[in-house]
């Protein structure tokens, strides 16, 4: 099983750390986000089946450890795309550049790329999640 | 990164679509899911959200159809995301063929209650 695992996560061709580490946090940020998802169509999908049920729902999700939760899955979404788009943009078009020197390269780029376009959602789901989850500035 | 030295046929059938469709989804996803993340999730606010809110905005038929892309696009490319890496773990073809009708069927499914949800729009609550 770990073998699995690791062939799981260790990525198809032989890569650098940094390498490894992109395409490790690019799986697990797709399927976190695909979990986030599922549970997403379903409950929004309740406006038609259940609608009794949704404004409910919307209450249970605005508790500290979902909205924590959604920032985290923001990073993810973020760092997905953009990672996603480099992957996309040298698969379809520029397969050359599948090499260890420039992923070495663009791998850093991605990764502070991403951190500084999830800063806005870091900082508005951030006072979120104390006004509405913490009950501070005045929210409940 | 590249998925070039895996052992799935990336040059004929229904692999090579999948293969494909992944990469274009995903640059069309960007402008998708991000849009709809800025408005929802960092405008409104997730604590804001409400039936109220759904139907004003399904109101536009604009949004729903947009929905509509969103559902189609995020849920296929997440759901055939799974499927490989769900391939790395299994190798046989039984297994594989298997795991590739409950795929279509979780997708099929999940979509389904989505798309009728979107087209019924917000019904009152009993």
């Amino acid at each position: 099983m770990s073998d699995y695992i690791r062939k799981a996560f260790s990525g198809y061709a032989s890569y650098s750390a940094r390498g490894q580490f992109a395409f490790m946090l690019h799986r697990i940020a797709g399927l976190a986000t695909l979990a986030f998802l599922t549970l997403h169509i379903a409950t929004t999908a309740t406006v038609f089946f259940m609608p009794q049920w949704y404004d409910k729902l919307v209450e249970l999700f605005r508790n500290p450890v979902i909205m924590a939760a959604e920032i985290l899955i923001a990073y993810f979404v973020v760092y997905h795309g953009v990672n996603g788009l480099r992957i996309a943009y040298l698969d379809l078009f520029r397969p050359d550049l599948w090499t260890k020197q420039a992923s070495r390269k663009a791998t850093p780029a991605v990764f502070m790329i991403a951190f500084i376009l999830w800063l806005p959602a870091l900082a508005i789901m951030g006072y979120q999640l104390l006004k509405y989850g913490f009950g501070l500035f005045g929210g409940g | 990164m590249t998925t070039m030295t895996d052992d799935t046929n990336r040059t004929a059938g229904y692999d090579a679509i999948a293969w494909k469709w992944m990469r274009y989804s995903a640059i069309l996803l960007i402008p998708l899911v991000w849009v709809h993340a800025i408005i929802q999730a960092l405008i409104t606010g997730g604590h804001n959200l409400s039936l109220d809110y759904v139907s004003m905005r399904w109101a536009t038929w604009g949004w729903r159809i947009y929905d509509m892309f969103l559902l189609a696009f995020a849920f296929s490319h997440g759901v055939n995301g799974l499927r490989q890496v769900l391939f790395d773990y299994l190798k046989g073809a039984r297994a594989r063929k298997l795991l590739n009708w409950l795929m279509l069927l979780f997708w099929l499914l999940l979509t389904a209650i989505g798309a009728i949800a979107i087209i019924g729009g917000v019904r009152p609550p009993a």
